[in-house]
């Protein structure tokens, strides 16, 4: 039993920060929202309790702010699992040494290049829809084809030779043997693309119109250009309510 | 003249990693069993995947029917293949499995609902064991799911790939009896892939033994074991003790074979090399295994049961008459 | 291989796509002119001199460097021990535990960023160095954690095992046969841990005053206004510095693991 007491010591400091800093963030968010707003170029009256920023979540800006951020959300979700599997598909049949050069080149722009995408992003695609919507997935691109790599490799490599044995076309075998086996894994790239896009903030804020305003850059705006830290926090709020409900809702994925 | 079943024609083949195959030929009537058999490494499942498709031989040529299907690829080519591990279809069901070459061609779904039912008929798949996926199915029925959606497809060449290595003995006995059996009633020329001489000599009407890449013999399993052309064959088939022909009286120089079961202990007989003394004797119930050292040879003998000499006995060693074989000098050890 | 052609071309089609931007940038640092238009064939290093004269840029650049490293060096060794300790754990609570301690991954980078102000800001640290450091640190845990689980693998068990056997106390075992062969797996979390600190965006826009940005940080306004050669050679720095420091690493452990096995060990 020493053993498992030592071992909870040892968990400690870790589980300390990342509950700490994860929750004590959240908890305190809650609480910034519930604050009046600052005097002057106060960001906020500290001590003070008010509604008054959530009150103004209920309008029509905001109204529209949701819907933007969850419609960008979808549309990421669909646009990274396609691409993602389309890479994927190219990705997994190889081995070794040209594996990882080419998970390399997949996996480049997120893990390289974020500020480096995102000039060239910038000056190759129009301002708008278009843009944010584009370099949204761009950035989400390699974890979802990252995670649909993995189960495409996890599949039994005699079943396909078998099927073509049978007679199967390179078409049917992707219709009735692939497919059907990466399903889990294409819900769970669906379902993480829905959760990563209600987050959007560097696609919509460099690539994006006042249209394309998501949560994330509204709470940006909110908090740092005009330092009204309540409404900030209730937005923030907002966001985590709206993250947290993805991930509940795909509990009712299909499992593996 | 009659066509061959399976004609295959100097195949050669050369991996970096794998071995080479030098010159392979064989004709195997329509309608036969036929074993390949070798040690691992000798080729075998580079020849497998080159007569199934999943490779192209470098040279040479592979012909079903009188057809060359050298080139074509695995689906087209009207061969159908059970997989060493099987490779069935987890997601879908034992029917589902069977089915699936059959619609992979288009055919329509009441010819195709018939040939499944009476082809899991045909391999003893229970009905209600039919809907279930392979994970809740026994290593005996995975086996005969296998071979249904091989053969459902009516192909004019069988393939096996090892398929009772991964069996327990029970089992293995059984799918042994199944597999003869529908190879018999569908008249299917098939070829098996194994490294056990004993199932090679219990299923097949022909073994083809391979060695680094080619083929060093072919015939029945009686001529192999009896009548070898080399050490090499003589020592796969089973155990063997050859010996220098001096050592019963015979020319120096030859190699004589004879096999275990041959032997005698203190009984009737051709001598053998005189009186030994028993060096181990070991029990495997239905028989009793004798090493017997000889002057300074060794030799096996296979007894009853109920003549197992102690070690440090001495006794008398004879053959039974016409067991003895020579075998070629051309031939390889 | 066995997928369609047509999905197999637009595969590559989607690769090749998704290399532009990186190339632009690395390209558009070079660029001789000042209005970075592409293409252009006049080379010249120039912008890299003003980066490096420029305190503004070259400062953010060495402090996104010290904090990649220091969180790094934090993260790790606290994701060690949670991987250490959570194989001790019974199956049931693993789970739960595992949860809990991935959870700073699946908040959006914004919320995160914003929480961590608030706490920040709470204890009086708003926008300091160890502000930061705990931002990023808290940022890698995550992937460090996964990663060095993949170490612990079912051999690395079994030789535990067989030290214990021989009469090692757990100490023991942990210092002399779990901590020397889990150390690839170290080192490519402290990598990965690197990388994301170095390339973090998002919260250090948060969290960081005007004592701590870091490079994104300072790029991140030009980007908002008008993409200046600074911003291109800020993220072909960083380009840079990522890859290089996989690609070091990486050659390196497949150096050592060839020169183990040919020398007879194994790994």
């Amino acid at each position: 039993m020493t053993l498992l007491r030592a071992s909870i010591a040892i968990l400690l400091p870790a589980l300390l920060l990342v509950v700490g800093g994860t929750a004590a963030g959240a908890i305190l968010t809650v609480r910034m929202s519930l604050h009046a707003p600052g005097a002057g170029a106060g960001l906020f009256e500290p001590g003070s309790v008010s509604l008054s920023s959530w009150a103004s979540m209920g309008d029509a800006h905001h109204r529209g702010i949701v819907l933007t951020t969850i419609l960008t959300g979808l549309g990421v979700s669909l646009l990274s699992t396609a691409i993602g599997a389309l890479l994927a598909m190219l990705a997994a049949p190889f081995a070794g040494l040209r594996f990882m050069g080419v998970m390399v080149l997949i996996l480049a722009p997120r893990l390289s290049g974020v500020l480096a995408s995102l000039f060239g992003l910038q000056r190759l695609l129009p301002r708008g829809w278009i843009g944010s919507l584009i370099a949204e997935t761009w950035l989400l691109v390699p974890y979802s084809t990252l995670i649909l790599v993995i189960a495409l490799r996890g599949i039994d490599p005699h079943l396909v030779p078998a099927a073509r044995g049978l007679g199967a076309s390179r078409w049917q075998v992707l219709r009735w043997i692939i497919w059907p086996l990466s399903l889990p894994a294409v819900a769970l790239t669906l379902q993480l693309g829905w959760v990563w896009g209600f987050g959007a903030f560097l696609g919509p804020l460099f690539l994006g119109g006042p249209d394309q305003s998501t949560l994330a850059v509204e709470i940006h705006h909110e908090a740092f250009d005009l330092g009204r830290w309540p409404r900030a926090a209730a937005e923030g709020v907002v966001l985590m309510v709206l993250t947290a409900s993805a991930m509940a809702a795909g509990s009712w994925r299909p499992r593996p | 003249m009659p066509v061959d079943g399976l004609r295959l024609e100097e195949i050669s083949f050369h991996f970096d990693t794998a071995p080479t195959l030098a010159g392979v030929s064989l004709k195997v009537p329509a309608g036969a069993f036929v074993s390949i058999l070798g040690p691992s490494g000798c080729g075998k499942t580079t020849l497998v995947k080159i007569v199934a498709g999943y490779l192209k031989p470098l040279a040479g040529r592979v012909l079903l029917h009188g057809t060359d299907i050298t080139n074509a690829p695995p689906g087209k080519r009207n061969t159908g293949m059970v997989f060493q591990n099987l490779a069935l279809f987890p997601h879908m069901s034992a029917r589902g499995n069977v089915a699936f070459g059959l619609e992979a061609r288009g055919l329509p779904s009441s010819e195709i609902r018939q040939r499944v039912e009476a082809m899991l008929d045909q391999v003893g798949l229970k009905p209600d064991e039919r809907n279930r996926q392979p994970g809740n199915l026994s290593g005996g029925q995975q086996q005969r799911v296998a071979l249904g959606r091989a053969l459902v497809i009516q192909p004019s060449l069988l393939m096996l790939d090892e398929p009772l290595s991964n069996l327990d003995s029970h089992l293995r006995d059984q799918m042994r009896g199944l597999i003869r059996q529908v190879q018999r009633d569908t008249g299917v020329t098939t070829m098996m892939v194994t490294h056990d001489p004993e199932e090679a000599m219990a299923m097949s009407d022909l073994i083809a033994v391979m060695n680094q890449g080619t083929i060093v013999e072919v015939g029945t399993g009686r001529d192999l074991y009896q009548r070898p052309r080399s050490a090499f064959v003589a020592r796969f088939l089973g155990l063997a003790n050859i010996v220098d022909g001096s050592v019963i009286g015979h020319r120096p120089g030859s190699s004589l074979l004879v096999r275990p079961e041959c032997l005698v202990i203190n009984g009737e007989g051709v001598p053998f090399a005189g009186i030994g003394k028993v060096i181990n004797s070991e029990f495997f119930g239905a028989d009793v295994l004798v090493t017997v050292a000889l002057g300074n040879i060794q030799m096996l003998v296979r007894g009853r049961p109920n003549i197992m000499p102690q070690p440090g006995t001495e006794v008398r060693v004879s053959a039974m008459p016409g067991t003895i074989h020579e075998l070629p000098a051309d031939g390889e050890s | 291989m066995t997928n369609p052609i047509i999905a197999r071309l637009s595969g590559w089609f989607v690769l090749i796509l998704l290399q532009i931007p990186l190339v632009m940038t690395f390209w558009a640092s070079f660029s001789a002119d000042s209005l970075l238009t592409l293409p252009t064939t006049r080379w010249s290093m120039r912008w890299y001199v003003d980066f490096i004269n420029e305190p503004q840029w070259s400062r953010a650049a060495f402090r996104s460097l010290i904090a990649a490293c220091v969180a790094a060096g934090i993260a790790v060794p606290l994701a060690t021990a949670a991987a250490w300790s959570l194989r001790e754990w019974p199956q049931r609570f693993r789970y739960y535990v595992l949860g809990l301690l991935l959870m700073p991954a699946t908040v959006s980078g914004v919320a995160l960023g914003l929480g961590l102000l608030q706490v920040a800001y709470a204890v009086g640290l708003a926008g300091q160095w160890p502000c930061l450091i705990g931002a990023h640190t808290l940022l890698g845990f995550p992937v460090a954690l996964l990663v060095v689980r993949m170490g612990f693998t079912p051999s690395l068990q079994e030789l535990e095992a067989a030290a214990a056997g021989l009469g090692a106390k757990s100490s023991v075992v942990a210092w002399r046969i779990t901590l020397p062969l889990l150390w690839p797996w170290l080192v490519a979390s402290a990598v990965a841990v690197f990388v994301i600190s170095l390339n973090d965006a998002v919260v250090a826009v948060f969290v960081c005053g005007p004592d701590t940005e870091t490079l994104p940080v300072v790029a991140w306004r030009q980007l908002r206004h008008s993409a200046g050669p600074m911003v291109a050679v800020a993220g072909t720095i960083t380009m840079m510095a990522s890859l290089g420091m996989m690609g070091v690493t990486t050659a390196g452990l497949w150096f050592l693991r060839f020169r183990k096995q040919s020398a007879g060990g194994s790994l």
